[in-house]
């Protein structure tokens, strides 16, 4: 399934690191499998759009993905952040007191923008 | 006279404040298609009811009821919903869908979505020219390619910088212009060809929204406000261009292909970003 023509996500979040003005176009196509699909898998295609692989990225990648779009001074990654700490929680990758303390540095970055 | 269907979804707010607007405006849908959800038929209560009364009388019934509920909770929002808008919307027109609906050429199918064949198969035997739909979700390629019809979409936010979802908000929180645009719908998210899009301003009463809640807030300008800018932009269209040209024909507009790559698409607002959004709102 998964080919030449696959994007390593897990790899992407890694290398990328954070958001600037030449990867704002890639980190919009991936959250998009946060807000819309609530799951990110390890592949998918060059448009982003269709996944290459069934299984998920790690919980490290994820809490990467987290750490990268609350420090994006960017509302609508912002947004995609709250809903991934809510997906974290759900899948226990973080624990409640964690995801309270997301919560409320994600409100302190929303009043820094 | 300008010739349009309407799809609307029994009990959605979008689709009766368009069109208690379009008809106080004089513009009457040709056709209604009432879209019900299919878990009515599992409803305990609709089971009985039609089992003793029959199926056409339990479906008045049950949209009276549905009515009844949606009226009594408008009412309840009156006081968040006069604090943006320039006059009192349910005293003007004392929003009861079914006196509305009962003096119109309606047509009630069961339906879980925009897509489903019900809904084709109703579109294809019941309609031809523009039908106006709100709150549909992405239409898919086999509605869309219905023979002699074309969707328009009204969509609270300027295209093409702004699609997708909550883009009212989201213009609020970049301090961009609010607005509306009006598109033959396509198959992607708010890319189709467009027709018109103006600037609309939001008119904030601060001392009174300081004793609501945001919440409260929150939903007046989510599914009230929005939804009465987008017609009243609809209806300045409409009225302009029948002025210009009185047999004015909604299959044949002016339109243009946007850029689609340009912009971003926005995704709904998590509920701690509403309370945020009304946050940044009043104290601006």
């Amino acid at each position: 399934m998964i080919s030449d023509e696959s994007i390593n996500i897990e790899s992407t979040i890694k290398k990328e690191g954070k958001i600037t003005k030449d990867n704002i176009l890639l980190f919009d196509k991936i959250v998009k499998h946060i807000d819309v699909y609530k799951i990110i898998f390890k592949y998918y295609d060059l448009d982003l759009s269709k996944p290459q692989s069934k299984s998920e990225i790690s919980n490290i990648s994820y809490i990467s993905l987290f750490h990268i779009l609350k420090t994006s001074g960017d509302y609508k990654f912002l947004n995609s952040a709250f809903k991934l700490n809510d997906l974290m929680l759900s899948k226990a990758i973080i624990d409640e007191s964690t995801y309270y303390e997301n919560i409320k540095e994600l409100k302190e970055t929303f009043y820094k923008i | 006279m300008v010739e349009f269907s309407l799809i609307m979804k029994n009990g959605n707010l979008v689709t009766d404040i368009y069109l208690s607007e379009l008809i106080r405006a004089g513009y009457y849908p040709k056709t209604i298609i009432l879209i019900h959800p299919k878990t009515r038929t599992v409803n305990k209560k609709y089971k009985i009811l039609s089992f003793l009364i029959g199926k056409q009388k339990a479906n008045k019934l049950f949209i009276f009821n549905n009515s009844k509920k949606q009226y009594k909770r408008r009412k309840a929002f009156q006081n968040v919903v006069d604090v943006f808008l320039p006059k009192n919307i349910f005293e003007i027109r004392n929003l009861k869908m079914t006196d509305i609906l009962n003096k119109l050429n309606v047509i009630s199918i069961e339906s879980d979505n925009f897509n489903s064949d019900e809904l084709i198969n109703c579109i294809k035997s019941n309609i031809k020219g523009v039908i106006l739909v709100g709150a549909s979700g992405i239409l898919k390629r086999e509605i869309l390619s219905i023979p002699d019809v074309k969707f328009i979409n009204i969509h609270s936010g300027i295209v093409p910088n702004y699609k997708g979802l909550d883009n009212f908000f989201y213009s609020l929180l970049y301090n961009d212009p609010l607005g509306c645009s009006i598109f033959y719908i396509d198959e992607g998210i708010d890319t189709g060809k467009l027709i018109f899009k103006k600037k609309v301003q939001l008119l904030i009463d601060k001392g009174k929204l300081k004793e609501i809640n945001h919440k409260e807030i929150h939903y007046a300008i989510k599914y009230y406000v929005k939804s009465y800018y987008k017609i009243t932009v609809f209806i300045e269209y409409l009225n302009d261009s029948v002025k210009k040209y009185p047999q004015l024909d909604l299959m044949n507009l002016s339109s243009y292909s946007q850029d689609k790559n340009v912009g971003r698409v926005f995704y709904e607002l998590h509920p701690e970003m509403e309370i945020l959004v009304i946050d940044k709102i009043i104290s601006k």
